[in-house]
């Protein structure tokens, strides 16, 4: 692949480490907003915040979108969020013979949640995966897959 | 027989890809490209990794957007997309090729002044569009 982005460059490196972890979170938190309905207004209101606050926090800025922050709105959410090193993510898969329906293997860091954890039709991609060192995982995900 | 997406443009590099999606880019954007923060590429590529591997289309419009859409004298259309980050903007159109939709980028707006969308850009990601369907072969 065509190396227009500097992946060579160390900074870039550092940069793309956490820029893709607050893209996937960001991600996560949209697509779980998206699949129970729920719009930034919704989100707001229940996480007892103002509009562009949420906005701020889910956009280019990512402007105090801390752990604290992603725990609350998970809460919001009526989910629960957890990180756990990947690794401990595909070891749980394999030792009860499940796996992640969907890993996005980006880099450094990877994004998993409930709906992802029901197949293993797709272990062998997420095995021969790029590896990385943190993940965040849905321990609701986990309890149901255990 | 059709040649291979990939001999039909040459100019053209893969950036990104899954197993159900690609993002090739236009060589020629390079130079235009190394303006672009290291942060906003480093968002850029981000999101161009989740899309490839957004199943749900749940990806925010504050990260890839629809623009404008474009079309020639032979009938044809392209809905001209953005990839955004900041300022920063990838512009390019999706079409299935070789059973992989793919995401070309065929302009880039390394600093864009104003909230709208450059029409100069948007119009010269539509004419590089038409200039790659002719190439690749496809409508």
């Amino acid at each position: 692949m065509e190396d227009f982005f500097g992946f060579t460059n160390p900074e870039f490196q550092e940069a793309y480490v956490e820029e893709t972890f607050v893209a996937q979170v960001q991600h996560e938190i949209a697509r779980i907003m998206k699949s129970k309905g729920i719009s930034r207004a919704e989100l707001a209101r229940r996480m007892k915040v103002s509009a562009p606050l949420v906005t701020q926090m889910l956009g280019d800025e990512d402007a105090n979108l801390t752990l604290r922050t992603v725990a609350r709105i998970f809460d919001a959410l009526g989910e629960k969020a957890a990180i756990t090193p990947r690794e401990s993510v595909l070891t749980f898969a394999l030792e009860t013979k499940s796996a992640v329906k969907r890993v996005m293997p980006i880099g450094w860091g990877c994004v998993v949640s409930k709906d992802q954890w029901s197949h293993d039709d797709e272990l062998g991609r997420v095995q021969g995966g790029e590896r990385a060192d943190a993940a965040v995982a849905w321990v609701d995900a986990i309890r149901k897959v255990a | 027989m059709t040649k291979p997406w990939c001999q039909s443009l040459s100019d053209y590099a893969v950036v990104v890809e899954s197993d159900n999606r690609r993002v090739v880019m236009a060589k020629g954007l390079a130079k235009e490209f190394e303006k672009v923060t290291l942060k906003d590429k480093a968002k850029l590529v981000s999101w161009m990794k989740i899309w490839t591997e957004d199943r749900e289309g749940a990806i925010s419009t504050q990260r890839f957007k629809s623009q404008d859409s474009f079309t020639d004298g032979k009938g044809r259309r392209v809905q001209i997309f953005a990839f955004k980050s900041f300022q920063a903007r990838l512009y390019g159109f999706i079409r299935k090729i070789e059973g992989k939709e793919t995401f070309l980028v065929t302009a880039a707006d390394a600093a864009k002044k104003n909230d709208e969308a450059d029409p100069a850009k948007l119009q010269r990601a539509s004419k590089e569009a038409f200039k790659v369907l002719d190439a690749v072969g496809i409508r």
